[in-house]
């Protein structure tokens, strides 16, 4: 196993999705003339490819761009820079009829199900509507398809034709998964599905989306900041810091031992927690400083500031993610020893 | 303190007003045969009695049958110019929160017209064009255009950041679609609100156009004129000043009321509403 420069780790001849150098900024504009004056660097070039029924994580700390790139990706925006390729089709810039060909495969499920569901249609119009805007169907099959969907993901049919300010959260996301499984898309983004629900919740939803995949052959990119939940859906994990991939391997691997020293220090919290049974990484973080601003992001590996092992290397290079074996990527310069035992459970 | 008390008042009064005033309006003349227009020398300025419910006016018209034809004609004033100007407000902020390029200079002819009082574009209008139902309801129109046209314009802005218009879009949704299907539906509560209002100031002005004789010609009844007309008897005979203005303070006060109650419920319901800018209307 010698490491390539290939940036993509060996998966199926053809990827579902290949995303490649994805960089994804916002200008700041100057509150008087509204000159851009600077730039969020929300993505930084991220790169990482899924294989049909393939589940990846994507983890961070609150701001370090997971969401970003879940709307970049499901193309609510239009990235900056490099390219989206979905099914060998590159759709980076796609729009018109190729965006809509595009949002038929590629559905997303949002955080907050009390926000994500139009308060003024029924579930049958909710969970219908994908197919009517995709036309598939005939009007019987689309409705007999809203009933099997509602039995798929646990919601009474008898109460198909009430608002979702009726349901509980947990039951509203059910909805909302229905209504993103309905147009039958290959990919699900799911941006932190659980996070807004309570952990009794959490855990009946997770299991849904197992079974989901399990029975449909979808695969997922499960945006989340709870180590704890992702590792349950996921079976590769990226870590992300300020806008970048650090590191990105098989779940179990990756948590067992991680290479990346910030990885590292998202377990140590993990250790510091798992009384809790819940990971947050937005809670503090036994490493030192504050994370450095996407705005004005350090020089060289964006983690060097809070790194106990960075160099002069660090602040002048930046680190690419390089496959070091085990499937297993890291972006760093000095990656941590397997046998480093604070790694090691 | 006012708003207090008034929330005190139960929610029925409000719409009970507006509702006998369309009773009066519509329903009355069907069982009654009213003529506002048919004058009674003999009886002219006689007090309110079982012949003349609220009297006679100087020419001997019954005031009943002026004030039962002059709320017609303030609530089709009213109703209107509240449509037109919902469905050119509405058309306009949704194109202008849509269509980039061209939101912001709508936005900015929309405020010049905003600027310009809507009574003064009235007189203007009835000094080219005379004195007229249509003339008064254009000029209103125009002057209410702006209100709609805000209201819509800022919820399409903040609507397009809101979860489920996001979700319609990443679901595959054409922007017709989610314009028609997701944003118009959660703007309708608090434009109804709105409407309420725009339909109050609209009597108003209405009734003020007349009430200083730029508004609809001496023999139509509109309550404004009649105001205007009775001035002249307040000593000799008040039923010809004092009916008038009690019609117009309840239709308005019915009508505020039953906005107010709306936008409690809109609000309760957790949407954003546009109460505040219709106070500023009213007051």
């Amino acid at each position: 196993m010698t490491p390539t420069t290939d940036n993509t780790l060996p998966v199926a001849a053809t990827p579902l999705l290949k995303v490649e150098d994805l960089e994804m900024k916002f200008p700041l504009h100057s509150a008087l003339l509204r000159r851009t004056i600077g730039w969020i660097q929300a993505v930084r070039g991220v790169s990482f490819s899924i294989s049909p029924g393939e589940s990846l994580g994507i983890v961070g700390e609150s701001g370090c761009g997971k969401s970003t790139l879940a709307e970049t990706v499901v193309r609510l925006t239009t990235p900056t820079g490099g390219s989206i390729v979905f099914n060998g089709r590159d759709v980076t810039a796609a729009a018109g009829g190729d965006l809509r060909r595009l949002r038929r495969d590629v559905q997303m499920v949002f955080q907050d199900p009390f926000q994500s569901l139009n308060p003024r249609m029924t579930v049958r119009q909710l969970i219908r509507e994908p197919m009517q805007v995709h036309r598939i169907g005939t009007v019987e099959e689309q409705q007999s398809r809203v009933a099997e969907l509602c039995d798929a993901v646990g919601i009474d049919r008898r109460l198909i034709d009430r608002r979702p300010t009726t349901f509980s959260g947990g039951q509203r996301q059910r909805i909302a998964i229905a209504r993103a499984l309905a147009p039958k898309p290959k990919l699900l983004v799911l941006d932190e599905p659980v996070s807004a629900l309570d952990t009794s919740v959490q855990a009946q939803i997770l299991n849904l989306l197992n079974e989901l995949r399990a029975r449909m052959g979808i695969s997922y990119i499960f945006i989340g900041h709870d180590l704890a939940v992702v590792r349950q859906v996921c079976d590769r994990i990226g870590v992300m810091y300020l806008g970048k991939l650090v590191e990105l391997g098989e779940s179990e691997t990756l948590l067992e031992a991680p290479r990346h020293p910030y990885t590292q220090t998202l377990l140590s919290a993990v250790k510091a927690l798992e009384a809790d049974g819940s990971i947050d990484l937005t809670e503090n973080l036994p490493s030192s400083g504050e994370v450095p601003s996407p705005k004005n992001p350090p020089s060289g590996c964006g983690f060097r500031t809070r790194c106990a092992y960075a160099t002069d290397e660090c602040a002048s290079d930046s680190p690419e993610l390089l496959d070091i074996g085990s499937l297993q990527e890291v972006a760093c310069h000095f990656p941590l020893k397997l046998t480093d035992g604070s790694s090691r459970k | 303190m006012l708003k207090k008390r008034l929330r005190k008042i139960p929610s029925g009064v409000g719409a009970g007003i507006v509702a006998f005033w369309l009773f009066v309006a519509y329903i009355l003349p069907i069982f009654v045969d009213l003529d506002p227009l048919a004058t009674f020398p003999v009886e002219r300025l006689s007090p309110p009695s079982a012949e003349f419910l609220l009297g006679t006016d100087q020419f001997g018209r019954s005031m009943l049958d002026r004030i039962a034809a002059g709320a017609r004609i303030s609530l089709e004033v009213g109703a209107f110019t509240t449509i037109l100007a919902a469905a050119i407000g509405i058309t306009i902020g949704l194109i202008g929160g849509y269509v980039k390029y061209l939101g912001g200079l709508l936005m900015r002819v929309t405020d010049g017209l905003m600027a310009f009082p809507g009574a003064l574009f009235a007189i203007v209008l009835v000094a080219v064009f005379g004195q007229g139902f249509l003339q008064i309801v254009f000029a209103l129109t125009v002057t209410f255009v702006p209100t709609f046209a805000r209201i819509t314009y800022g919820e399409v802005l903040a609507l397009q950041g809101a979860g489920y218009v996001r979700n319609a879009v990443s679901v595959g949704c054409t922007t017709p679609r989610v314009i028609v299907r997701h944003i118009l539906p959660n703007l309708i509560p608090s434009l109804i609100v709105q409407a309420t209002f725009v339909c109050a100031t609209a009597i108003i002005v209405e009734a003020s156009l007349g009430f200083i004789g730029a508004g609809l010609a001496p023999p139509d009844p509109s309550w404004g004129v009649m105001v205007s007309e009775g001035q002249a008897f307040m000593r000799v005979a008040w039923w010809v000043l004092v009916f008038p203005c009690l019609a117009i303070a309840s239709l308005i006060f019915g009508l505020c009321l039953l906005g107010d109650k709306i936008s409690d419920r809109v609000e309760g319901r957790g949407a954003k509403t546009g109460a505040e800018t219709a106070e500023g209307v009213v007051s």
